[in-house]
């Protein structure tokens, strides 16, 4: 094992009791610090995969080794203080009666001293922007703030890494752009981010691996580029590049991938139109 | 032309809250229109829905001032009953509005509690499942079901009760990217073929360009802007006002306009802006 190989799954297969086989024959290996992004449609086994990161669930058949020790033996609460898994929808996860209490219930229960609890709170309320909410009850939250709290919550467990399930659904663009750059904070810090996704725009923007899903398997891995590039196929796995992605793809770019709106610009520009005629274009 | 749906003076508040839920909120929908509304979490689109069959104010308590009326009926004083035969409403995250144990008992209970004779609900659900593309599905457990199919399912419920207004709140906002297209292109053939009038609420800007033929924009409980995609996704400080990012193509033309090139109508779809770019592509 390298160094910094925190995850490697080995031949992993995950069977539910009834029979149905939701993973099959998975090799995968993540290094400290990454940021992934799982991709595929409804039902690939996404959400089953990254549940396999924190001992959640464990594998029917091969092997995983989060940090090096197999999870087979080990408790969801000694693997929760490495890798910190947010809830696709938060009110899976949120139950105490204040925001305050909710971010403290992680550390309280692992027996943290009250003093550095308090510090603890407290630095992660301002982080998050939610230390005028700290009374509030969860539930009484907007679910952008809900999604905050929950970040907030395994945030206070300062996991080595964290898997987040479909952070932005049910966000308006900004309430997803200012989740994205709370984690996009994380892995400046040397974090290790997973993000299981549908927003393939988010995808290219942000993460620097892609894993994609389909019936249990890893049909395609690679960066944003390498993946994006093979739209075709993509629609065979149900997914979709990003716009820019494919409106550059249509105008017949070859060779590299445009990721968004910024390379796109840059690639017209440069390579696809003429200059623009002065005093002609700009109409208001 | 008649007005289908009317929006008078609307203001509605939920007890005890400090502000409407909605205000002041006027407009008229015409039979067979596809109109969007687009806002940002919060601004009042869900509760809008519920005004067009009386959800509120009959069954979601508060005090609304003001009137709808809906195919000439005043949502107030007309049974919620009566009024599922004339709106049918899928409500946002749909799977949670599916409870029976087949698809063929869930598709009819509309229409049992309707009280209709057996033999045409049997052809109404028979018509509705081929309709969504999910004939042979009858004995299938909804829960089972895909997130697309549950979806579907779900817009058969309200279309077997044969609505002439279908109200959609966020139907694709969990699903993944080709499972949404299947979803839209449904809809998009109700409104095409059978002239349902679609009212959809959306945060995906690439199907409001590529299917609505009107736009409403909702923002902070009031309605700022109705007009056609066109005209609303060209107006940029409307947008960021509402939080609302355009779709890529948008965004990519109008930075290359504000950089001199002649574009005087910004594509919305990636169809017409490939158009565009060819266009200008040639013009050397």
């Amino acid at each position: 094992m390298s160094d910094n190989e925190i995850i490697r799954c080995q031949g992993l297969h995950f069977s539910y009791p009834n029979g149905m086989e939701a993973l099959k024959d998975i090799n995968l290996t993540i290094t400290q610090g990454e940021y992934v992004a799982f991709v595929g449609q409804n039902g690939s086994g996404k959400t089953t995969l990254v549940k396999h990161f924190n001992g959640l669930l464990k594998p029917t058949q091969g092997s995983i080794h989060v940090f090096g020790e197999e999870t087979r033996d080990k408790k969801v609460s000694a693997l929760a203080r490495k890798v910190g898994y947010v809830f696709q929808n938060p009110d899976d996860m949120l139950f105490c009666s204040s925001v305050e209490e909710e971010v403290a219930y992680g550390p309280t229960m692992l027996g943290f001293a009250v003093a550095e609890i308090k510090e603890k709170v407290e630095s992660i309320l301002q982080e998050l922007g939610l230390q005028t909410q700290r009374e509030t009850h969860p539930f009484a939250l907007s679910l952008g703030d809900r999604q905050r709290l929950a970040v907030a919550c395994v945030l206070s467990l300062d996991p080595e890494v964290f898997a987040f399930d479909e952070p932005t659904t049910g966000q308006d663009y900004f309430g997803g752009e200012s989740i994205m750059e709370v984690i996009d904070q994380l892995h400046a810090k040397g974090k290790t981010i997973l993000i299981i996704t549908h927003d393939m725009p988010l995808v290219a923007e942000h993460a620097q691996r892609v894993v994609v899903m389909n019936q249990g398997q890893i049909a395609l891995e690679g960066t944003p580029k390498e993946v994006f590039s093979q739209t075709n196929y993509l629609r065979t796995l149900s997914l979709r590049s990003p716009q820019v992605t494919r409106w550059a793809q249509n105008l017949g770019l070859e060779g590299q991938t445009v990721l968004d709106i910024k390379e796109m610009v840059t690639w017209l520009e440069e390579k696809y139109l003429p200059a623009p005629v002065q005093g002609k274009g700009g109409l208001a | 032309m008649q007005s289908i749906v009317e929006f008078r003076a609307v203001t509605f508040s939920y007890p005890r809250a400090d502000k409407p839920a909605i205000k002041d909120i006027s407009f008229s929908l015409y039979p067979g229109e596809f109109s969007a509304m687009i806002g940002p979490t919060g601004a009042g689109k869900s509760t809008l829905c519920y005004c067009f069959n009386g959800v509120v104010p009959q069954l979601f308590s508060g005090t609304l001032n003001g009137t709808v009326i809906v195919s000439g009926c005043d949502t107030c004083q007309m049974d919620i009953p009566v009024l599922a035969q004339h709106v049918g409403l899928v409500v946002q995250n749909a799977r949670t509005q599916l409870f029976n144990v087949t698809v063929l008992q869930e598709v009819g209970f509309g229409c049992e509690n309707l009280g209709w004779p057996r033999q045409k609900i049997q052809k109404r659900v028979e018509e509705a499942l081929a309709f969504v593309g999910l004939s042979g599905y009858e004995s299938r457990q909804p829960s089972a079901l895909s997130g697309g199919q549950q979806q579907r399912v779900a817009i058969a419920c309200v279309l077997a009760m044969d609505p002439e207004i279908l109200v959609l709140d966020e139907p694709t906002s969990e699903l993944d990217p080709i499972g949404s297209e299947q979803v839209m292109e449904v809809i998009a053939r109700l409104n095409r073929e059978l002239g349902k009038t679609i009212f959809m609420v959306t945060h995906d800007m690439e199907f409001v360009a590529k299917y609505a033929s009107r736009v409403l924009v909702l923002n902070e409980c009031c309605l700022m802007e109705d007009g056609i995609p066109q005209d609303i996704f060209g107006k940029e400080d409307l947008l960021r006002a509402a939080r609302i990012r355009p779709p890529q193509v948008c965004e990519v033309s109008q930075q290359l306009r504000r950089h001199g090139y002649s574009i005087p109508r910004i594509p919305i779809s990636l169809e017409e802006g490939v158009e565009t770019l060819r266009r200008l592509h040639d013009e050397r």
